[in-house]
């Protein structure tokens, strides 16, 4: 009883022990794969930046005007940075695709076709997040130089929601792309939107009415005052 | 050279004429209510002041639709004897033309230019077509100095109420002066005298498909005529007043005209001008006097308002603008405005300076970076307006030229920050 008990119980350590021993090398491998590539993403990254920076890359980057772009676009690292970290991460990702295809499975074959597959979308979704960014900095900014130079108040809380709603529609246009939570932004930006349109009808036409009528005196009265302005600038 | 922008039937009328001794260039854009009257006065001015030179008339038009040529072509003044002019003066050839090329001042000067090009005239000067100011003897102080001493590039020089011109006052005459060396105390006064020589060096310049065009042309005028050291004055012509402001344009927009064109000049023009220290006085001819000037009603605490709320609502974006110690004196003007209101001449020199380094290094994009600085001039206006209040015209003048050089003694961060492409470090 106890002698069968325990080949029952032996033979199944033995077989994980037979496959973990045939499996081990593949799993060194592995290791030794992501380790050598993510040192060598590091040092390619690291010379990169050097010989960028040697050749004097930044200021020339100023020339057209890429460095100012970056840093209106929020980015404020400079451009030969930004070139060394792309590369990192390109190699940290084939370094990631190359351990995986070592496992030679079937599982892990399909799981590299399917990243493969999907990284044209990926960064094509990356992309529209950086450009709605981009264009939510530069919309939200002339909102606010104009209602400033108008005399609205609260102009920042106006220049916030407009960055606001670019990102989202940004954001949603980028999930739907990706495609997988485009509902959620969806509704997010119809909330937003509409949320915001209806707390204004409310505003106007129910409790916050005097509110309203004031709030619009107040925002008009400065341009009343610039028409009666009679200085000459020029 | 070619000179694809004339119409046929005005090449065809410039062979006609010839050749003429000076030519009055009067660029227009829907100026009905006003153009005569200035027709008549430049007409006035050459029959009485220079009645044995060629005259000719030059009306650069925008494409007018309120029959702006029609009045041009119309105006005449009743008969000499109403001007004291004895004898018979030159008859005025007039040349009627929409000019061609980008919409704007500058295209309607190279049309004005180009046709004393072909004329090899000694003389010329433009003038506004909205005065209501202009008198016959302007034309004279413009075009003497050229005619008669020998100046390539006459400035006008004005009575203005003490609270008018505040962007040439607080921005362009004391960078002008710094910057160039010279004291010139209108270089964006819309009317000018120029040789023909003058005219066809300016014409000859790779700039009439950019701003200049469009509406820099007053500002690259003179600093390409102080950058480029042909002979200038200045002349005082009197009292300047304007038909009423046009509804559409608005402060900002004019703003960041001319601070784009100024600061686009410093760029054009750097490094030539790193090494000029001090200024000195240009000629001036004419005989000045005290003008009375109707009050101009002024709503200071909407300009304090207005740039209270403007710093602390812009106090993000003027971190990539202005240099920490300046922002931070204004934050902290904005925060606790003093009473009465008051901007130091320092503090807003040095926002001058670094809006003009931040325009070279881009710190933004230009249409932003420029609306920005309304609310900062708005703020430096009404301390202007509180500080001048019980000033007369010397002690405007004065108070000015203090102005000017505080520009001068802190040129020096200009250059600095120039040097480092508008960095400060």
């Amino acid at each position: 009883m106890n002698g069968s008990f325990g080949a029952s119980l032996w033979e199944p350590l033995e077989r994980f022990m037979e496959r973990s021993a045939g499996l081990l090398p593949v799993l060194l491998a592995v290791v030794i794969v992501l380790f050598v590539g993510l040192v060598v993403a590091w040092v390619v990254a690291g010379l990169i930046r050097s010989l960028l920076r040697s050749v004097h890359f930044d200021r020339l980057g100023r020339g057209p005007r890429v460095s100012e772009g970056l840093r209106r676009a929020g980015m404020g690292m400079p451009p030969s940075d930004l070139v060394s970290q792309m590369v990192r991460w390109v190699l940290v990702v084939g370094t990631l695709i190359g351990a995986l295809s070592i496992l030679n499975t079937e599982a892990t074959d399909t799981v590299i076709a399917a990243m493969v597959h999907y990284l044209p979308r990926l960064a094509a979704g990356l992309l529209l997040v950086v450009l709605g960014y981009a264009v939510g900095t530069f919309a939200a900014r002339s909102v606010l130089l104009w209602a400033v130079n108008a005399q609205v108040r609260g102009a920042r809380w106006l220049a916030g929601g407009v960055h606001l709603i670019v990102g989202v529609f940004f954001a949603a246009l980028a999930l739907e792309h990706l495609g997988f939570g485009r509902e959620i932004a969806l509704v997010v930006l119809s909330i937003l939107l509409g949320g915001g349109v209806l707390a204004a009808a409310l505003a106007f036409g129910l409790a916050g009415r005097d509110l309203a009528r004031q709030a619009l005196e107040r925002m008009t009265e400065g341009t009343r005052e610039e028409d009666r302005d009679t200085i000459s600038h020029l | 050279m070619t000179a694809e922008f004339l119409r046929e039937e005005v090449l065809q009328s410039v062979q006609e004429i010839g050749e003429a001794d000076i030519l009055i260039g009067i660029p227009s854009f829907n100026n009905a209510r006003t153009i005569g009257h200035v027709v008549r006065a430049v007409r006035a001015g050459l029959a009485k002041y220079f009645p044995e030179q060629r005259v000719v008339l030059v009306n650069s038009d925008g494409g007018s639709t309120d029959g702006t040529s029609d009045i041009v072509a119309q105006a005449e003044i009743a008969g000499t004897s109403r001007i004291l002019v004895r004898g018979t003066p030159q008859p005025m050839r007039k040349l009627i033309t929409a000019y061609q090329g980008m919409p704007g001042k500058g295209s309607a000067f190279r049309t004005i230019f180009e046709i004393a090009r072909r004329l090899n005239v000694r003389a010329c000067a433009v003038v506004d077509s909205d005065l209501r100011s202009i008198a016959p003897e302007w034309i004279q102080l413009l075009v003497a100095p050229v005619l008669n001493e020998e100046f390539d590039y006459v400035c006008p020089l004005y009575s203005r109420h003490k609270y008018d011109g505040t962007i040439t006052n607080s921005i362009v005459y004391p960078m002008v002066r710094t910057v160039y060396g010279k004291r010139i105390r209108q270089p964006i006064g819309g009317d000018f005298g120029f040789s023909g020589r003058m005219a066809s060096y300016y014409l000859a310049e790779d700039v009439w498909e950019s701003d200049v065009a469009r509406f820099g042309i007053d500002i690259w005028m003179t600093t390409t005529a102080l950058m480029t050291g042909w002979p200038i004055c200045q002349s005082y012509v009197g009292a300047k007043i304007h038909d009423a402001k046009d509804p559409s344009s608005d402060l900002t927009a004019m703003l960041m005209q001319v601070t784009g064109s100024l600061f686009g000049q410093l760029a054009a023009h750097a490094p030539s001008w790193y090494d000029v220290e001090g200024s000195e006085d240009v000629p001036t001819f004419g005989f000045e006097y005290e003008v009375g000037l109707e009050p101009i009603p002024v709503n200071i605490d909407r300009m304090v308002n207005a740039f209270t709320h403007g710093v602390l609502d812009l106090s993000g974006f003027y971190k990539s603008v202005l240099s920490p110690s300046t922002l931070g004196a204004l934050v902290a003007l904005a925060q606790k405005p003093p009473q009465p209101f008051h901007v130091p001449n320092d503090l807003w020199v040095r926002v001058v300076y670094d809006f003009a380094a931040a325009h070279l290094r881009q710190a933004a994009p230009p249409d932003h970076l420029l609306r920005s600085l309304t609310p900062l001039y708005l703020g430096r206006t009404a301390s202007w307006v509180v500080e001048s209040a019980s000033y007369g015209a010397s002690e405007v003048e004065q108070a000015l030229d203090t102005l000017g050089q505080r520009f001068e003694a802190l040129k020096p961060d200009l250059v600095a920050l120039w040097k480092k492409g508008g960095r400060a470090s």
